[in-house]
């Protein structure tokens, strides 16, 4: 058993054990003070050893019966006492054991020291992930696949028991932890010379900051890939020297844009940046002209400008229901793309379907927020010879692309 | 004044002047030495013991160090005593008790090394 835990056992089996004490004192003094007799009717008292004896065998309710000689009736009063006393005394420690392996904190006090061990003492070189969201989950997949070895912290004890099913090659050690504590990054191994770089990937960019100040100043040289989605953030990150900070919304708008100005070129990078084990097949080239984009926020204004740049005609709708007055600029049968960006998926869905119906199928971008809806995303239905682009890559509210013609951008860099 | 701090430092102190009462008189005089005497201090030494248990501190660590001596000490001579009375059957004759009391005696020294650590914790709180 772990050393604090262990003290922690012991704190709390004190008083079971301080009243086990008493209880086995009293009883054993009460049974040398009280006069018995032998087998001959002389007076016999029993001594320290035979009521110690006595007393083990009853309050363990094994029950020799009356030895080394048959108690007189004041014995008998006594024994009977002391019965009761010893199973109470059992059962109160009995009970405080159970409590104890019941008791939360216990139990992640031992969580906590067995992946701390098993972490510290990973002899592989490996990278310590926080965040097993959806960007972690691909991410731990592809590493994994790759050969890496992994640690992972995540606040959610859910997602971690996800990664225990995951069908992973190596054995991750995981732990329900707030990596925005210094010290759970270095009970994850951070400062082992092990550790071959952190992964700030939770959905919290605030943490992912925390996650990067920590690792750079207790450990400066270490390779680090963070997160962050808003500009603020992003220029916080780069006071603390990360280089690798992704943007999932500007890697994807990138990526579109590469792929309207030079297909070549990011046919080359999906290529070269893909999940292992994934095929190169024909990209549909996203076509210039009339492009219609929903959505508001970052995201919208960011594919917006990427478009702008590669050389579409841009239209960006808010908010506003797709039923309403803006919504025949969706279906319009000019737009030869739709962005559906918004932050709720119910809608993106419906502005994908309504696009469907438009005259000539437009290109259609739909951004997936939520990894649960997956599967109603892989049901839209697809042009013939488009196809469902890869999995959304590092980014967990992530757009995914095109169920007409689909690219997906992928931003796995550095890793 | 805190109740846990006055248990806590009633036990460990009558640990050590049961101790003392048991092995106070001549060495091999069987006469000197009570058993009760022997039993209370093992039961006050083993509540001192447990009462030690969970402290993570260096000092805490020596106190639960002594009083482990301390119950090793009697227990074997407890054990001593109850092998010569009832194994043995040689009784309670003068080499036995000066075996019984000599293992009493390095119990007391624990046990005053216990108390030291008593007054030395006491003293540092006071600066």
């Amino acid at each position: 058993m772990p050393k604090s835990s262990l003290f922690l056992v012991l704190r709390r089996m004190r008083a079971p054990l301080i009243a086990l004490i008493a209880i086995y004192a009293i009883s054993i003094t009460g049974l040398v003070v009280i006069p018995g007799i032998d087998a001959h009717g002389r007076p016999a008292r029993l001594d320290f050893l035979h009521a110690f004896y006595f007393i083990s065998y009853t309050a363990t309710t094994i029950g020799f019966g009356e030895l080394p000689h048959p108690f007189t009736p004041a014995q008998r009063l006594w024994v009977t006492f002391c019965i009761y006393l010893t199973v109470i005394g059992w059962s109160f420690a009995f009970v405080k054991v159970l409590a104890l392996f019941q008791d939360r904190w216990f139990l992640h006090a031992l969580a906590a020291q067995r992946f701390t061990r098993s972490a510290r003492r990973l002899p592989e070189p490996f990278y310590l992930l926080c965040g097993y969201g959806e960007t972690g989950a691909i991410l731990c997949r592809a590493l994994d696949r790759l050969g890496y070895r992994m640690v992972v912290l995540d606040r959610d004890e859910f997602r971690i028991a996800e990664l225990e099913l995951a069908d992973l090659r190596a054995d991750v050690p995981a732990l329900t932890a707030d990596a925005r504590q210094p010290e759970h990054l270095l009970a994850s191994g951070m400062d082992t010379p092990h550790c071959i770089g952190v992964l700030a990937m939770t959905g919290d960019e605030r943490t992912n900051l925390a996650i990067a100040a920590s690792v750079r100043l207790l450990r400066p040289h270490l390779k680090l890939i963070c997160r962050a989605e808003t500009p603020e953030v992003v220029a916080e990150m780069r006071l603390f020297g990360v280089e690798d900070i992704i943007d999932p919304f500007e890697t994807f708008a990138g990526y579109l844009r590469l792929a309207m100005r030079s297909p070549g070129s990011y046919q080359l990078l999906q290529w070269l940046t893909g999940l292992p084990g994934t095929s190169l097949t024909k990209e549909t080239e996203p076509p210039r002209g009339l492009w219609v984009v929903h959505g508001e926020g970052h995201f919208a204004s960011v594919v917006a400008a990427a478009l702008q740049r590669g050389g579409a005609d841009v239209r960006l709708v808010g908010a506003a229901p797709v039923g309403s007055g803006d919504a025949p600029i969706a279906t319009a049968p000019t737009a030869s793309g739709v962005v559906a960006g918004t932050g709720d998926d119910t809608r993106n869905l419906a502005i994908a379907m309504a696009a469907r119906r438009a005259g000539p199928r437009p290109f259609t971008v739909v951004r997936q927020n939520r990894h649960s809806r997956r599967m109603l995303f892989e049901a839209l239905p697809r042009r013939p010879g488009g196809r469902r682009a890869r999995d959304p890559g590092a980014r967990m509210p992530g757009p995914r692309v095109d169920p007409a013609a689909g690219t997906l951008p992928d931003d796995r860099r550095g890793t | 004044m805190n109740l846990e701090k006055v248990v806590f430092g009633f036990f460990i102190v009558l640990a050590a002047t049961l101790n003392f009462g048991f092995f106070i008189g001549d060495i091999d005089e069987p006469g000197h030495h009570d058993v009760y005497m022997l039993f209370a201090t093992i039961v006050v030494n083993l509540i001192a013991t447990v009462l030690k248990f969970g402290d993570r501190t260096q000092i805490g660590a020596i106190h639960l160090a002594t009083s482990l001596v301390a119950d090793l000490q009697l227990g074997a001579a407890a054990l001593i005593w109850g092998i010569a009375i009832h194994v043995l059957g040689t009784g309670f004759t003068p080499e036995t008790t000066v075996t019984v009391v000599s293992m009493s005696a390095g119990a007391l020294l624990a046990n005053i090394v216990s108390v030291i650590l008593l007054i030395a914790e006491t003293l540092m709180l006071r600066r």
